[in-house]
């Protein structure tokens, strides 16, 4: 069964990573919020194996979150990051840390998702590579 | 008749699926996860650092 966080987490976690840069909490699109929460929690429910159904379900929130949501004013590609990694994390999975060089490889690929030149699969594609399941 | 049957036929499907929503509702996970946030936020500050620049 997979476990899903709450709006008022999705809207905690970008207070934080804003407060954290001394920039404004806005919340600008919030029925956004409500749709792709909503969305995640019936997509992929047809794949009978359960990574590959995280999985999708993760690409899903990390593509329409950082390019097409524009839910908050600031911090969208760090809030969406935040969220992938917290729902993995809720369903025993997890990005691994590896090196600093793999964080600026990481924030390219979210700046790239966020200006949608990455595609849902690509965006699921790279998920599969970089997600394993928490030791 | 038939349209009368059909539309029958997907207001009963609509009632299953609700019915099936209610019993299996998603599981959500309690509170607003701020240590998970903050450790995250933690973990990753130089991407956090770098995006926050964009």
């Amino acid at each position: 069964m997979t476990t899903y966080f709450t709006k008022a987490a999705a809207i905690h976690a970008n207070k934080l990573i804003t407060s954290d840069y001394d920039q404004p909490h806005v919340v600008q699109q919030e029925a956004n919020l409500d749709y792709i929460l909503a969305r995640i929690e019936t997509y992929a429910e047809d794949s009978h194996d359960e990574r590959k159904k995280l999985l999708r379900k993760t690409a899903l929130l990390m593509r329409y979150l950082a390019h097409e949501g524009h839910v908050f004013a600031d911090g969208n590609k760090r809030t969406t990051f935040a969220l992938v990694q917290a729902f993995l994390e809720l369903n025993g999975h997890e990005i691994a840390y590896i090196s600093v060089d793999a964080e600026t490889e990481r924030a390219a690929i979210m700046k790239e998702t966020a200006e949608g030149k990455r595609s849902l699969n690509q965006v699921r594609r790279w998920l599969e590579s970089v997600v394993q399941k928490k030791p | 008749m038939e349209m009368v049957s059909e539309a029958i036929n997907t207001a009963n499907a609509v009632v299953l699926q609700v019915d099936d929503m209610a019993n299996n509702p998603p599981h959500r996970a309690a509170g607003n996860l701020d240590s998970m946030f903050r450790r995250i936020m933690r973990q990753n500050k130089k991407m956090m650092d770098i995006l926050s620049r964009q």
